[in-house]
């Protein structure tokens, strides 16, 4: 069950993760190529986890696979750590800091003496937890999330496309992230988990929802205004 | 207070309120909802489409003593594009609201209680993805307070009665309509057009599953004046400022059936009264405006008293059906007919047929799964049919006759 409940899932995620067709594709393409800031910053936020810490746990390491470090190679660590343990009337407090880069980036710059890149890809903040009952709690944060990538080609490697030639490739996206959210304890080795994020900056609006299980956690972003509407991903985490 | 100072402070509102909560007896009981629904809807009109709409809600019920109550609430709803109730509006239309509110209960006593209540909402709306958000042409914000008193007279029969104010703020409104007859306007006469401040009584009575309830809505609107086809005593073709008012009733009544089945019936009813009227001058030359030509008589217009006055009834009956300790099914079917009183369809560019009124029927039929695989989460697969008919024949981008199929899937998470 829990197989055909994944395999569902990704069938799901798969049919509806088309650019959405609200607006035309013409005019969302039109967007991408004017301004790819936002597709790269949702892309970004596949990479962050900012769900609480277990009860049980001081903290968690975690790193995104699909779609960031595999086919991307979006390299990326998460690490989170509890600071204030749920007691009474005190929430959890866990501090959260994310670290991400473009391995394929650093090899170009290795390999290729006209490609100059950088490339800055973090975020960290606070996430406020507190049980509701014995399997369930609700959490809510504050986080800071950036991204910024800069290529610079030599004029001889400069890229032509509709008549213009391009040299320069810029993304350069920050926002401040309020969030809230509800963890489930559905067994021991499983947590489902929902949540909503409003960015202060650019009023962006996400969500996840995803299954922790005991070493991964499956789940899809949404982002209602953005290129890909539902992203689906598939990460790796490690409890201590 | 900017908005990154507003939301650190609620956070640090919240973090401090449990440390101090620590040392005394207070209990607390959080409230938290996630809704997604990702659908395909496909309309008789125009392109298909993958609509999202998410609701996160966040709540907070603090008991500091056996008589007092403190609720907070925030909600953050994101409506996207598609088969819209909102009438006259393009289905690519998309809204983001803030919804906030904090509440104090008071109870006297078993037989009476009091309530205030602090409203705050901000709606944001765009028309496409190459509109930002804060430019909308309807975006508007509102704050006001609520009073209201409640006594019990049996377990099972309680009245409220209520009192509520509110200031409702567009920022980025204009009116089209009226630069089109008046020429470009400017300075005061462009701005807040569309201010206003509601003042609300009413009441709700409620017994065993039954509640009736019964309101009257004045809104008074700060700047925007009355237009008429003929000059006022002010000299020019506007009067006083616009009123408009709402009554409305409602009823609704749950019913179980034997153990499974439950109906929920519903019927409401609203008169809205307006003494605003509808002024357009049709020629399209910028010489043809009451700002070059001052007798009316000498240009080509419509003009409609009263012309924003309606009755509208919504008649829902929803039946859920329990199939198994997880499943739930449910069917719905809801009629919405709204006529305005006075005013014309519209059947061409500047044509209107006076021998009818403006008339609109929406329907709306529902049905699906529901599975509830814990208690925190529900899965619902559904399926929509939603058709409106009018006889306003001449529609440009807002569609009023249409029919659609929608396709989708809710995902709801809920302690």
């Amino acid at each position: 069950m829990n197989k055909f409940r994944l395999f569902f899932f990704l069938i799901l995620a798969l049919s509806i993760a088309a650019p959405g067709r609200c607006d035309t594709l013409e005019s969302k393409l039109i967007d991408l190529i004017q301004d790819p800031s936002d597709f790269f910053f949702n892309i970004h936020a596949n990479n962050e986890d900012f769900s609480p810490v277990p009860t049980d746990r001081n903290g968690t390491i975690r790193s995104n696979f699909l779609p960031t470090t595999l086919p991307l190679t979006w390299a990326n660590i998460t690490v989170k750590a509890k600071v204030l343990k749920d007691a009474g009337n005190i929430p959890q407090v866990d501090l959260v800091g994310m670290y991400g880069d473009l391995l394929a980036l650093r090899a170009a710059e290795s390999a290729l003496d006209d490609v100059k890149p950088t490339f800055n890809d973090y975020s960290f903040g606070a996430t406020i937890s507190k049980n509701a009952n014995e399997n369930t709690r609700i959490f809510g944060g504050v986080r800071f999330s950036t991204i910024k990538m800069s290529v610079q080609l030599s004029s001889s490697s400069a890229v032509s496309f509709a008549g213009r030639s391009y040299n320069t490739f810029n993304i350069d996206m920050a926002e401040t992230f309020f969030f809230t959210g509800i963890t489930y304890k559905a067994s021991e080795n499983k947590y489902i988990i929902a949540q909503a994020a409003y960015g202060f900056k650019f009023k962006k609006i996400m969500s996840r929802i995803m299954v922790a299980k005991r070493r991964f956690e499956y789940g899809f972003d949404i982002f209602p205004e953005g290129f890909l509407v539902i992203q689906p991903f598939i990460g790796w985490h490690w409890y201590f | 207070m900017n908005r990154y100072t507003r939301y650190f402070s609620l956070l640090f509102s919240i973090s401090l309120f449990f440390v101090a909560a620590a040392h005394a007896k207070v209990s607390v009981a959080p409230y938290y909802s996630f809704n997604f629904t990702g659908a395909a809807a496909i309309p008789n009109k125009g392109e298909m489409m993958f609509p999202i709409n998410m609701v996160n809600d966040l709540g907070l019920i603090v008991k500091p003593s056996e008589k007092n109550s403190l609720m907070g609430f925030y909600e953050l709803k994101y409506t996207g594009p598609g088969l819209h109730r909102w009438e006259g509006k393009p289905f690519t239309d998309r809204a983001m609201d803030h919804i906030l509110f904090l509440r104090h209960q008071y109870d006297f006593n078993e037989t009476y209680q009091m309530k205030t209540q602090f409203n705050y909402t901000k709606e944001y709306t765009r028309t496409g993805a190459n509109e930002k958000w804060g430019t909308g042409l309807y975006d508007y914000g509102s704050y006001g307070l609520k009073l209201a008193g409640v006594r019990k007279f049996t377990p099972k029969l309680s009245t409220e009665g209520f009192f509520q104010y509110g200031h409702y703020n567009f920022p980025n409104y204009t009116d089209i309509t009226e630069a089109a007859t008046f020429g470009d306007v400017t300075g005061d006469n462009s701005v807040g057009l569309q201010d206003h401040t509601l003042l609300q009584p009413g009441i709700i009575i409620r017994f065993k599953d039954t509640k009736v309830n019964a309101s009257y809505t004045n809104m008074a609107y700060s700047r925007q004046k009355v237009i008429y086809d003929t000059v006022q005593s002010s000299g020019s073709y506007y009067g006083g400022l616009q009123k408009d008012s709402i009554i409305s009733f409602g009823i609704e009544h749950t019913q179980k059936i034997f153990s499974f089945l439950v109906i929920a019936p519903s019927l409401n009813y609203k008169i809205k009264d307006s003494n605003q009227n509808y002024l357009k001058i049709n020629s399209t030359d910028a010489t043809q405006t009451l700002a070059s030509v001052t007798d009316l008589n000498q240009l080509d217009f419509n003009y409609f008293a009263d012309y924003y006055d309606y009755n509208e009834y919504v008649i829902a009956l929803p039946i859920s059906v329990l199939l198994a300790s997880h499943w739930e099914m449910f069917y719905s079917i809801e009629y919405d007919i709204k006529t305005y009183t006075k005013r014309p369809p519209k059947i061409g560019e500047t044509l209107y047929d006076t021998n009818q009124k403006h008339k609109t029927d929406l329907t709306i039929m529902s049905a699906g799964f529901t599975f509830k695989p814990n208690p925190i989460t529900r899965t619902t697969v559904f399926y929509t049919y939603q058709s409106q008919t009018s006889n306003l024949t001449y529609e440009g981008n807002q569609p009023y006759n249409y029919n659609g199929h929608v396709f989708g899937i809710n995902l709801s998470y809920t302690y």
